[in-house]
């Protein structure tokens, strides 16, 4: 769907992107993580065919973008993370000319503003001028802007950035109809624990270089070793020590009353035999869950964070 | 199907108080200035209170000469913002990533600069059709002279276009685009003064070279209209500065000024529309001089 090939983008002497290389395919969410000034907004920017790669080539569909701009340019959205909104312009007068600026028919573009409106939930503001709206509702029309051409891969920029709780999680449910509707989504962000959600893919990047790369359960796996699991048992947390300190796989646990946590080698289904051996001794088990490291940590771990 | 940019453009620009102020501006303008030449002319005149055919015609010159420096001072303040604007707003980007082509777009916003002008024009026509009143006239010399007004405004329209596609700051844009529109109306002016007297100062005892017309006049809006005036009133308005012997093509002067200026304009405009496209085959010009990003987030 999307491939990169050592793509290079230089602002004079500086190399905000480094010979980078990624693949996205149908269908995938894919979370574009990294610290500020790590080059995201550029990589995205010469996705979108805003900016020319210094060096290599951008492949939408197998269309190398630069020869192919139009084409490209039809079967992607592009949100930007900063963007302004019109003066003096309807919510659906808005629509209708980016309509119109893609190309389409005045039926295929009534046709779709209803529905778009509903997608977001702006259809109430149908008649409200755009500069009137709050933040987190711009950024919702905006969504719907990019999506008004019907493109198959979509490109946003830290579509969340300055919302609410409440207006992400909103946004978290669009991109997941989204995703329902079977679009290649690539998403730059630095919530990290929603894009753990709702990405299937993610890529660090940080100066201009992809550093991890993989499905989400690839980059948790590379990342953290060793494995952490916690159960709460209703009594006898110590005696349920003893017996986890004797198992060879497991290396450390932790007892806070009631709740137990141990860190073990190997494999998930490894803690089977474990968690068997304790009801065989008559630990009274309450709940246990796996405890997955989340992006956030994987994050403070791979970059260094250095602010560039 | 009407071009989309313009469609919008036409759209918010009525929306705001700038167009019908500048309409009303404009027609005041030109009424004051008229009942300033007709009371001049016709009550206050030494010969009494009258009718004079002649006065009929120093007025149609005035107001025609008038509302030519009008358009030439409003164009660039509604072209001079037309890029650098989207650019301030920060919708630029949504604009050029989009199928329109850069050509559209630039075309896009000038048209809708001469959408207004042309509503100015109408505005002017009551007040030029009173002078059919006293007769000399017919609709044909308006007809030209608005044609004429049009290129024109084409003209100073693509200079501001182009400014503002290749200065960030509307600021600049604006003031640049009044520098080259006063270089064009008043700076060819001077030199052609200058190179007149060097002429005459290199001449030997009253000869007058046949004709004299410096090329550099030709750049200026104000000799394809010193062309029309002199074919329809006989009259030439830049007296003994500037003549010709030319006879067989009446016009002739008027149409190098239109074919000079559609053609900048063309040239303006497609390299206007170059500098937008950010994936032009020139490569991004000044991409690394560009200034050091400073945004401030919430987070
Ligand atoms: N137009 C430009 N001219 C010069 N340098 C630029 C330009 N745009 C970006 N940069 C630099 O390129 C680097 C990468 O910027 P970019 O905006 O891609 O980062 P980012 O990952 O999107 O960061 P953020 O999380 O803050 O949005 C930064 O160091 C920035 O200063
Ligand atoms: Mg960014």
């Amino acid at each position: 769907m999307l491939r990169l090939e050592n793509v290079t983008k230089n602002y004079g002497k500086f190399t905000a992107v480094n010979n980078l290389s990624l693949q996205i395919k149908e269908g995938e969410i894919f979370g574009f993580v990294g610290p500020n000034g790590a080059g995201k907004t550029t990589t995205l920017k010469m996705i979108a065919t805003l900016l020319k790669p210094s060096y290599g080539k951008i492949y939408i569909d197998d269309f190398e973008i630069t020869s192919n701009v139009k084409r490209v340019r039809g079967a992607m959205g592009y949100m930007p993370d900063f963007f302004g909104v019109y003066d003096n312009l309807k919510v659906n007068e808005y629509l209708e000319f980016y309509g119109d600026v893609a190309g389409l028919s005045h039926t295929e573009r009534d046709k779709v503003i209803p529905d778009l409106l509903e997608l977001v939930d702006l259809k109430h503001k149908e008649k409200a001028y755009v500069d009137s709206l709050s933040r987190g509702m711009k950024q919702r029309l905006c969504l719907a802007r990019s999506l008004i051409h019907n493109p198959k891969l979509l490109i946003l920029d830290e579509p969340a950035s300055g919302m609410d709780p409440r207006a992400r999680v909103q946004m978290k449910g669009i991109l997941k109809e989204l995703r329902r509707m079977g679009k290649t989504i690539l998403i730059s962000s630095h919530i990290l624990p929603e894009l753990s959600e709702l990405c299937t893919n993610i890529g660090i990047i940080e100066h201009g270089k992809i550093i991890e790369c993989g499905t989400v359960e690839e980059i948790m796996k590379k990342v953290t070793k060793t494995n952490v699991f916690k159960i709460k048992v209703l009594d006898s947390a110590d005696k349920a020590e003893r017996l986890l300190l004797e198992e060879p796989i497991i290396s450390d646990v932790y007892v806070d009353e009631n709740h137990i946590e141990f860190d073990y080698d190997g494999e998930e289904k490894s803690i089977i035999p474990i968690i068997r051996m304790l009801m065989n001794n008559d630990i009274p088990i309450i709940s246990f869950n796996p405890i997955e490291s989340n992006l956030e940590e994987i994050f403070m771990k791979v970059t260094k964070g250095e602010d560039e | 199907m009407i071009n989309p940019v313009l469609k919008k453009e036409l759209k918010t620009r009525m929306r705001t108080w700038k167009t019908p102020a500048m309409i009303s501006l404009y027609a005041i303008l030109i009424c004051s200035l008229f009942f300033i030449i007709f009371i001049e002319s016709f009550v206050n005149s030494r010969y009494g209170v009258g009718f004079r055919p002649y006065s009929v015609r120093t007025m149609y010159i005035v107001i025609t000469i008038f509302q030519m420096l009008l358009i030439i001072f409003i164009v660039p303040a509604i072209t001079s913002s037309s890029i650098c604007g989207e650019r301030e707003r920060r919708t630029f980007d949504m604009l050029v990533g989009t199928r329109l082509s850069s050509f559209s777009i630039v075309l896009g916003k000038l048209m809708a600069s001469l959408a207004q002008i042309v509503l100015l024009l109408i505005v002017s026509i009551p007040i030029l059709s009173i002078m059919f009143l006293f007769g000399g006239f017919s609709p044909g010399n308006i007809i030209m002279l608005f044609l004429f007004y049009l290129v024109t405004a084409i003209y100073f329209g693509s200079i501001g276009i182009f400014t503002s596609t290749f200065f960030r700051k509307t600021t600049t844009s604006t003031i640049m685009s009044y520098l080259i529109s006063l270089f064009l109306v008043g700076g060819t002016i001077i030199i052609t003064v200058i190179w007149a007297e060097f002429v005459r100062s290199n001449l030997y005892g009253s000869q007058r070279p046949a004709s004299f017309y410096p090329l550099i006049m030709h750049f200026n809006p104000f000799s394809g209209l010193s062309s029309i005036l002199l074919y329809q009133m006989g009259e030439n308005i830049f007296g003994g500065l500037l003549y010709t012997n030319q006879k067989s093509v009446a016009l002739l002067n008027l149409y190098i000024n239109v074919g000079v200026s559609l053609t900048i304009s063309f040239i303006l405009l497609f390299l206007s529309s170059l500098k937008i496209n950010p994936m032009n085959k020139f490569g991004n010009w000044n991409s690394g001089k560009k200034r050091k990003k400073k945004k401030t987030k919430i987070k």
